[in-house]
């Protein structure tokens, strides 16, 4: 039965109109029309300004306060559709899917000039984006200019929020289960070996195609570098002599809308309709959920696209400055994203808007996870002092409709907090565990006396995460920011002249090691080397506790030519080169089988810390700890080795084999002893990274026996995986 | 919108004109419900429909949940190359029956 509130009571230039509902903030769509509504605490003027979609001129600017006339006579009336501080109002009869729209704020005071500081930036000669945007338009095509002198650049459009998911959920996966594959949608099939139609290719629905690669690979969570609304124009350079963009905001850490799907990384973004590109969206998430691979979003609540005074205005700071940005008591706007503002998320709205984003992505999109960029930033106060009980923090982690999703923070910012094993967890919060990404570098290399440290990163850091278990910790050696996996073991330094900043951005910290020659070479010594360190480092993520991500490209060891910092770089050089699977397929198998191997022991999954205890009494305890003899640790060296009892395999509950890990990242080949194992087992090998392929990683289940189960020779910088079962298993 | 429908061999064959988007969806709809009978047989020639939109879309994919329903059979023919990728890349084609031709789409509709 229709509402009895179907009916307009206003009309304004032929519009029939009436008071809206305060939620949703945004646009929805309700019968016989659509609910507008938007929050500003302080603006005290506010017009809603609808477009024919592509329009430069408006159809109709409907204010929120005037002279309206009544709905079905012509008589005067005065209106006023606000409640609190949020416009609203519902106007009838619009054909959502032809229109886009925005608002114009002011308050009546002198506007701000542009580079001086100020509270207020109400200027209503603007156009703004609304902050609940469920789709927005103006940068449909991935790099097709835009017209530069557009007053209304970034366009709101409404979406239909209906979707036939076919019973599909979030996996729920646990999250000791996951391996995680960092990735850029772009990037993952833009390159032309991928081989899909050049109109399709770097999109979403490209992606879906895609899914068996992942499938393959093992991975079964797909971390998306940013997919919100972003420009991918914003501080652009054109190269002349090339024709081609020299620099473009190709990573996207800078948020257009919270709210809205990237339109760019969409085929159907050129049909310039939002809720193709949300039908898109959904169809590749509801895919992946298929193939048992979750979805987790790399979110940027720390700042948006509107930079520092000298920035545009395009939708927070025109609509309430003060509410979404922190400011200094003189109106600057403080910096410790590093990227011009600072959104000001523990502001109570700005807190509200965050969760009502995250929320709609859980809810409409089934996203399985988070990642917050710079979420140390998610800890400050409006002054930009950190918090030791964040609201924000704890409003997430205890969030009813995110309780099953992954949180992961990037737990430092661009103002100096760095919150590693300290970030406000509540029992939920996983981090990215820069220090473990430190330790597994520097072992790497072959530093002595990280042995510690990396005992430590094989438990999955319990020196960080004593209280929050394995668990809080996302293991890497690689991820988009610094040198991925091929060029950290062929530079020393970073080589970023491409992103014409002279070399001057990019961290200079790498702890990488170019295996004896800066950069390519035909050396054949170096290359295996190489080859071997790569090896080496995958296997020592993969049999870490924890949980590991690995970054897209290392899996068939594509090199950035060195370049540490590809934010800005659209080209083959970030773009995932499909035929470097055949080129490399030994490392690619390497990889692919250290996968599988993680993912058929649960011994390598813990929820909880190994403890070096044996409460059962088995006679082997979860973890020992081992050098060249065994039972004896070489303290201080470059030789660590570790055996886990399959018994006490995901904390007692599971059942695996024995597991022995040799890593001797020393430049001689040594001798290792094995640990003695009970009657009836025996040692089988499944990785040795100083063999050739296939040699160097056995398909998990066929692992040989071992000729001499005493001892084992594990060559000059090279990891060895030893299994034990009893023979007849 | 106009909507040709013909009835040949127990086959109802539905064909659109025009673009089917959020004023014409509710209309194509409303047409087609009334032909989607029990085990009816249904063969939807998009031949003349030139654009689609996500209302559109929509509209093609209640015809389906109504047909399957019903035990009625949908099958699809004529869909442009333009149609054809927004179908595709939005997932709505997945749940089609798409026919190159009309007698491939008789044969097909059972």
């Amino acid at each position: 039965m229709q509402g009895i509130d179907i009916q307009p009571t206003h009309k304004y230039q032929g519009y029939k109109i009436r008071s809206g509902r305060p939620f949703p903030f945004g646009a929805s769509v309700v019968p016989g029309g659509v609910n507008f509504s938007v929050f500003s605490r302080n603006a005290n003027y506010c017009v809603l300004v609808i477009f024919e979609k592509g329009a430069a001129k408006p159809l109709v600017e409907i204010p929120f306060r005037g002279m309206f006339t009544k709905a079905f006579t012509e008589e005067p009336v005065w209106g006023e559709f606000r409640i609190g501080n949020v416009f609203t109002m519902t106007v009838l009869g619009l054909d959502d899917e032809a229109i886009e729209y925005g608002f114009r704020m002011d308050n009546g005071l002198p506007q701000a000039e542009r580079g001086k500081p100020a509270i207020h930036r109400f200027n209503p000669s603007v156009v703004l984006l609304d902050p609940y945007a469920r789709a927005i338009g103006g940068r449909d095509v991935w790099g097709r200019a835009p017209d530069w002198n557009a007053s209304f650049p970034h366009r709101s459009r409404v979406v239909f929020d209906d979707y036939d998911w076919e019973g599909d959920r979030p996996l729920e996966i646990p999250l000791e289960d996951l391996v995680i594959y960092e990735m850029h949608v772009r990037g993952f099939t833009r390159h032309p070996s991928s081989g899909i139609d050049a109109a399709e290719a770097g999109t979403f629905s490209a992606m879906r195609e895609k899914i068996p690669y992942l499938k393959e690979l093992g991975v079964n969570c797909v971390e998306l570098m940013p997919i919100y609304e972003f420009d991918e124009f914003e501080n652009s350079r054109w190269d002349e002599d090339h024709k081609r963009w020299a620099k473009m905001n190709y990573w996207g850490y800078s948020t257009i809308g919270f709210f809205s799907p990237k339109a760019g990384y969409a085929s159907t973004g050129r049909m310039n309709d939002g809720t193709m590109v949300a039908d898109e969206l959904k169809s590749l998430v509801k895919e992946l959920h298929r193939n048992g691979i979750e979805i987790i979003l790399d979110v940027v609540f720390n700042h948006t696209a509107e930079g520092n005074e000298y920035g545009p205005t395009i939708s927070y700071r025109g609509i309430d400055n003060s509410t979404y940005y922190m400011l200094t008591p003189e109106g600057y706007y403080y910096n410790f994203s590093g990227t011009g503002n600072t959104l000001n998320c523990n502001n109570p709205i700005v807190r509200d808007m965050v969760l009502d984003a995250l929320r709609y992505w859980a809810s409409q999109y089934h996203i399985d996870g988070f990642r917050f960029d710079l979420a140390s930033i998610l800890s400050r106060d409006p002054w930009g002092g950190p918090m030791a009980n964040p609201p924000l923090l704890e409003a997430l982690a205890f969030d009813p409709i995110l309780g099953k999703c992954k949180l992961i923070a990037e737990a430092w910012d661009a103002g100096g907090l760095y919150q590693v094993g300290s970030f406000p967890a509540y029992g939920r919060w996983a981090e990215w565990n820069g220090k473990c990404r430190d330790t597994l570098r520097r072992f790497l290399k072959g530093e002595p006396g990280e042995t510690g440290a990396m005992g430590q990163a094989i438990l999955g850091s319990p020196n960080l995460y004593h209280l929050r278990g394995p668990t809080a910790s996302i293991n890497f050696v690689t991820c988009h920011d610094g040198f991925n996996l091929a060029d950290l073991v062929s530079y020393n330094g970073k080589h970023n002249e491409a992103n014409l900043e002279d070399n001057r951005d990019g961290a200079n910290d790498n702890a990488s090691w170019n295996c004896g020659w800066e950069g390519p070479t035909e050396d054949p010594a170096i290359l295996a080397l190489r080859q071997r360190q790569m090896k080496n480092a995958i296997a020592m993520l993969l049999v870490s506790q924890g949980v590991p991500m690995i970054l897209m490209g290392d899996e068939v060891g594509q090199s950035r030519l060195g370049n540490n910092n590809t934010y800005g770089l659209d080209s083959e050089i970030n773009w995932l080169d499909w035929s470097l699977k055949e080129t490399n397929k030994d490392f690619h198998r390497f990889v692919k089988n250290m996968i599988a191997f993680r993912q058929a022991h649960p011994a390598l999954r813990s929820r909880e810390f190994l403890h070096h205890a044996d409460p059962a009494g088995y006679g082997y305890s979860d973890i020992s700890w081992h050098g060249t003899r065994a039972w004896q640790p070489d303290c201080g060296g470059r030789v660590l080795a570790f055996l886990l009892n399959g018994k006490y395999a995901k904390d007692g509950t599971s059942r695996d084999d024995f597991i022995y890990v040799a890593m001797n990242m020393y430049w001689e080949a040594l001798p290792f002893e094995l640990p003695r194992l009970p009657d009836g087992f025996r040692w089988r090998v499944f990785a040795n990274t100083s063999m050739p392929s296939p040699e160097d990683a056995f398909d998990p289940g066929s692992e040989p026996g071992l000729a001499d189960q005493n001892s084992f020779i594990a060559g000059e910088r090279s990891v060895a995986i030893l299994v034990g079962r009893t023979a007849a298993s | 919108m106009q909507i040709d429908v013909r009835e040949d061999g127990g086959v109802v064959f539905i064909e659109p004109v025009g673009d089917i988007d959020g004023k014409t969806a509710p209309e194509l709809l409303d047409a087609v419900t009334n032909l989607v009978k029990p085990k009816a047989r249904i063969v939807l020639n998009m031949g003349r429909v030139a654009f689609m939109s996500s209302a559109g879309l929509r509209s093609m994919l209640l015809i389906y949940q109504q047909a399957k329903s019903k035990d009625a059979k949908v099958v699809l023919t004529g869909v442009n190359s333009n149609i054809r990728k927004s179908m595709s890349a939005t997932g709505f084609l997945a749940f089609f029956v798409v026919a190159d031709t009309v007698q491939d789409a008789i044969s097909r509709v059972g």
